[in-house]
């Protein structure tokens, strides 16, 4: 199994190390475990879990939120039903986001094939105008 | 038999040479065909963006036929001809 010393996973996240220690210190995740050195030597898991967080802290997730849902991704068989019910809100909130997204994505789009098709002149600049007034 | 009509859209941006070719086209098929039956309108994107995602609009020109993209880019004129032909012999029933 591939272990990380913290400076890996600062590489690979783009966390901090004062970032990582502060997650273990409030029981983001469990303790890390160190070798003989006293090093914290990180798995494969617990990268999976740090790019978990960046992810939900993306949607704005509050801590105490994105540790409950860990604990639900650690063992979602046992989950408590507060866990659960939480889960499927925040599922909601991504799917609620994705469909901006979405329409965003079509908007943006378009507007990049207005201007492709426009020989003189950019309407992007035109609808942002209207849209601000 | 009623005299339902042909809804057409020609989604058009601003100082789109293509676009004005586009409209160019359909009025032309509209002269060719029976223009009683269809009712038709340029759109100015700009003025109606929200309408033009909501319909699927990726580019301009498009054309939409009783509220359904059915071309982007300028179709040729006889794929136009065939089909607003079409919709004007399927509301007709």
């Amino acid at each position: 199994m591939k272990e990380y010393r913290i400076g890996d996973i600062t590489k690979q996240t783009g966390m901090s190390a004062d970032t990582l220690r502060y997650y273990e210190k409030i029981g983001l995740f469990k303790t890390i475990p160190r070798n003989g050195s006293g090093v914290r030597v990180y798995s494969e898991k617990h990268l999976s879990q740090l790019k978990f967080i960046q992810r939900a802290q993306k949607m704005n997730f509050k801590l105490a939120e994105i540790e409950s849902l860990l604990q639900m991704r650690e063992d979602p068989q046992h989950a408590r039903n507060e866990v659960r019910q939480l889960t499927k809100e925040k599922l909601e909130e991504v799917e609620a986001h994705l469909t901006v997204l979405s329409t965003l994505k079509n908007e943006l789009e378009l507007l990049i094939n207005l201007c492709r098709g426009s020989d003189n002149g950019c309407p992007i600049i035109e609808n942002i105008d209207k849209k601000d007034e | 038999m009623n005299n339902a009509s042909v809804n057409i859209e020609v989604f058009c941006a601003p100082n789109c040479d293509r676009c004005e070719s586009a409209v160019k086209s359909l009025k032309d098929t509209i002269r060719m065909i029976d223009a009683s039956s269809v009712v038709w309108r340029k759109v100015n994107i700009v003025d109606e963006f929200d309408y033009a995602v909501e319909l699927g609009l990726r580019a301009t020109p498009a054309i939409v036929i009783n509220g359904k993209l059915m071309f982007t880019g300028k179709p040729d004129q006889k794929t136009l001809v065939e089909t607003i032909a079409t919709m004007i012999t399927s509301v007709n029933k």
